[in-house]
């Protein structure tokens, strides 16, 4: 309870000289820290609040960033998988000029000795069993000269036609 | 009674008027403030979850979307099936106002017709309906080019496209990168993402990807802040012990085959008899899952797995193998079939190879009937019966492939007086090519039998093996009973009916079969519909691969198993044993594959179910085909089959060079010239 102070009785009112009350101040200071801790709290809580929602809207969009690069990397892995596939391959041979082996081609091959080893010169020739053989344009310009293949290729039939005997019938 | 002066009653008078006015506000006050109490306290206990609901409705929303479907790898871990993101474009026609005008915008976007559209839309907003696909499965980059398209400028919407009404709904697609390579063993899934075939139905419960909830939270203008979702786990990748580069060769093999025999279909498996893993299992004709729809459900069938047939010849090896097994006949022991048939049951079964005495091993090299059926009359029913079943036929060999057919293997106390003859050469019993390539993969593998199956390892998302292929194995032959079958089936490639399956470098064995068809609208055998085949091993010694070939209904001038299969297995096997790096144990050039000493008759196993007083159809087969200017050999025929012959060379010599034996050999004539032996002597070198 505040102390109320009789005042002399001859005492002029500027003489007076009031007390002044240290609780009170203190009071006073406590409230205001406090309202200023409350407001700087609220404040924080606030920019916390934006600060989380905005994250959250970032992190979001990140995990839809995440989200569509796994996306895109699923696309060019099957993109990959594609290209690589057999058949795919086959194509793009062929679309550069390669052309598939059959036994025509190893024939007209093997029939030129000659271009044989003019084709050796560049690349060493080395056929193998795949579906694949050598680029159509170098083996028509390297190996492919008329008359041999004609003979060679004949040569064969000529031998089957001796050593069969319905030909002969 | 003293009188109150009159100022002090009146001072008194307003005092209890200002108090029971006070009061009164003090209690319309308390009233308000308690009916709001009330109020509160209702809305926050009754009202509590209904109001949180709303409450999280207006800023959140329920997302739900599908794990993407588990992908499919080879043994080398290329992905033959995977699912990527798309998405599809639906309407909700009760926010569209102008369903005209949305119509026409989206007729531009998608490039489709207007008048569907706004059909679509109609018949949506008419029956209330809040979802109505527009299109579905679209690839991302057509996503962003519809919605640049689709934009009401002034229309605030945060989700794309930015048009009243319209949604994305994000969805996967299921992509076989390797179309149709391996198609019937991987299968196909559906639009709604079930498997529906092959490794994608049987294997749906590891595959399928789990349908997730995703909470998303959103601000007032729409943007998301917060996402939550329950854990699920996610689905399992599958590793096949499928080969991509040996399956694309068993099948450009049987696909050229097939063509060069102008058969109806064809199938092949590939298997690696230590372990039982499929290798390759091919069928022609194929079709591509990517576009399943495209092809009848016929040619959807896994044929090697769920088509049944009789296995002519190729069965005899079981019959020899159990009497081997049971000392009953040796190699070099020797069987008179100089009668040239035998009749069981009141039943003539014709052989035209049974002329002279001749050993096991050469019965069996020329597939002798006599030889086969005087085995099996040794081994009696229930041995016989018990031998087949120990190799697997009659019963599902439990593979991880979907409707496995288990093919027909009658007991004993079902058969015939002639049952058990018609059974040893491949009669009144239908095996499936995966039983018939585990058989003899029991043969090659020394007598054990390992389950056939295609898939390895079952590995989770982050590449952790979940599980692995354990097959069960049992033994069915002694160790030393499967070499010596092996030994007389090598007999059937050098000097029997299968020269045709020798190989560049490599030794081989195997069985070639020759069966009529059995044609449920005449309800027997038809001796005009054959099913060719042949089962075989290499190397002999310690064979890696076991290839089964079966060449439905050929049509071409050869129709037995050693003519139109036969090249398709060397076909095969020549390209995949360099590939599994096996050591060459043969000379470079083959024995006697020459024009000249071709098998002399065709198989003889289609013919020899020959019945009393019938001409033996080996004979018939032959006059048709002498008198029948088409299946007689033509001249150029024979050429250029001489042209091929002669066109080998060895491949130590740089270059390996022959011509394709489904091209050009499966298109000899069933009936070759022979050579004097001096000559073909020669020729061997």
């Amino acid at each position: 309870m505040r102390s109320r102070k009789i005042k002399p009785a001859k005492a002029k009112n500027n003489q007076v000289r009031r007390e002044r009350e240290p609780v009170s101040l203190k009071y006073v200071l406590l409230g205001g820290i406090c309202g200023i801790i409350l407001v700087v709290g609220l404040i924080g809580a606030a920019r916390q609040q934006f600060a989380s929602i905005n994250y959250g809207i970032k992190n979001a969009k990140l995990k839809k960033q995440v989200e569509e690069l796994k996306s895109e990397q699923r696309r060019l892995q099957l993109n990959r998988e594609v290209a690589m596939s057999p058949a795919e391959i086959k194509r793009a041979a062929r679309r550069i000029g390669f052309t598939e082996m059959t036994a025509q081609n190893i024939q007209t091959f093997e029939a030129n000795r000659e271009a044989k080893e003019e084709f050796s010169k560049t690349i060493q020739p080395k056929v193998l069993k795949t579906a694949m053989t050598l680029p159509v344009i170098e083996r028509e310009r390297v190996v492919k000269p008329k008359n041999t293949v004609e003979t060679v290729k004949l040569e064969p039939v000529a031998k089957s036609k001796k050593s069969d005997p319905k030909d002969k019938m | 009674m003293p009188k109150r002066p009159k100022s002090k009653r009146k001072t008194a008078n307003s005092m209890q008027t200002i108090f029971t006015r006070y009061m009164f506000i003090v209690a319309i006050l308390i009233l308000w403030i308690g009916g709001i109490s009330v109020r509160l306290v209702h809305l926050q206990v009754n009202q509590n979850e209904w109001l949180r609901e709303r409450a999280q409705n207006q800023r959140r929303d329920l997302v739900k979307s599908k794990m993407l479907r588990g992908t499919i790898f080879d043994r080398s871990e290329r992905a033959l099936a995977m699912s990527v993101k798309v998405k599809s474009l639906y309407a909700d026609p009760t926010e569209i106002e102008d369903l005209n005008e949305t119509a026409g915008k989206l007729a531009k976007a998608l490039k489709g017709s207007k008048k569907e559209i706004f059909s679509l839309l109609k018949d949506g907003k008419e029956k209330n309906r809040r979802f109505v696909w527009i299109e579905r499965k679209i690839d991302e980059d057509r996503v962003s080019e519809i919605n640049e398209e689709l934009e009401e400028k002034e229309l605030r919407k945060f989700d794309l496209p930015r048009i009243a009404g319209l949604h994305w709904k994000e969805e996967q697609k299921r992509n076989y990168p390797y179309r149709s390579l391996a198609a019937h063993v991987i299968g196909f899934s559906n639009s709604d993402d079930i498997g529906q075939s092959g490794i994608e139905q049987s294997s749906e419960d590891v595959l399928k990807g789990e349908i997730v909830k995703t909470w998303k939270e959103r601000d007032r203008l729409g943007r998301v802040y917060d996402e939550s979702e329950a854990e699920r786990e996610e689905p399992k990748n599958i590793i096949l012990t499928i080969s991509n580069s040996i399956q694309y060769k068993t099948e450009q093999a049987l696909e050229a085959g097939v063509k060069a025999a102008n058969a109806k279909s064809g199938m092949a498996v590939v298997l690696d008899p230590k372990t039982g893993e499929v290798l390759a299992m091919a069928n022609y004709p194929t079709f591509d899952p990517n576009k399943f729809n495209e092809k009848s459900p016929e040619t959807w069938k896994n044929r090697a797995v769920q088509e049944v047939f009789s296995p002519g010849s190729v069965f005899k090896a079981i019959g020899y193998g159990a009497a081997l097994e049971e000392k009953l006949i040796s190699p070099a022991g020797e069987i008179d079939g100089r009668k040239g048939f035998i009749q069981v049951g009141g039943r003539r079964f014709n052989d035209p190879h049974a002329t002279a005495v001749m050993s096991y091993s050469k019965a069996l090299a020329v597939s002798s009937n006599y030889a086969a059926i005087k085995t099996a009359l040794g081994l009696g029913k229930d041995r016989f019966y018990n031998y087949a079943r120990k190799f697997g036929f009659g019963q599902a060999t439990g593979i991880d492939l979907p409707a496995e057919a288990s093919g027909t293997l009658r007991s004993p106390e079902t058969w015939n007086g002639d049952s058990l003859a018609s059974m040893s050469i491949g009669y009144e019993v239908s095996v499936t090519a995966l039983q018939s390539a585990a058989a003899y993969a029991a043969i090659a593998n020394d007598g054990v039998k390992v389950q056939p199956h295609v898939i390895k390892e079952i590995r989770d998302s982050e590449g952790n093996i979940l599980s692995q292929a354990n097959p069960a194995s049992e033994q069915v032959l002694s160790v030393d009973t499967a070499k010596q079958l092996r030994e007389m089936l090598r007999g059937v490639v050098t000097g029997g009916t299968a020269k045709r399956a020798q190989l560049y470098g490599y030794s081989s064995a195997g069985k070639t079969g020759t069966a009529w068809k059995y044609d449920e609208s005449i309800k027997g055998y038809n001796s005009a519909k054959y099913v060719s085949s042949f089962v075989g091993m290499a190397p002999v010694e310690d064979p890696r691969l076991v290839i089964a070939v079966i060449i439905d209904e050929p049509r071409g001038g050869a129709r037995d198993g050693g003519q139109v299969s036969a090249p398709v297995f060397r076909e095969i096997a020549e390209q995949v044993l360099p590939e599994l790096n096996v050591v060459p144990d043969a000379n470079i050039l083959p024995e006697s594959i020459t024009a000249e000493n071709l098998p002399q008759t065709v198989d003889g196993d289609a013919f020899e179910h020959d019945y009393v007083n019938n001409e033996p159809s080996n004979v018939q087969l032959k006059e048709d085909r002498t008198s029948d200017g088409t299946n007689a050999a033509p001249a150029a025929v024979t050429k250029t089959r001489e042209n091929s012959v002669d066109k080998r060379i060895p491949v130590n010599e740089g270059t390996k060079k022959r011509s394709s034996p489904a091209g050009k050999d499966a298109g000899l004539p069933s009936k070759p010239k022979k050579k004097p032996e001096d000559e073909r002597s020669k020729r061997k070198t």
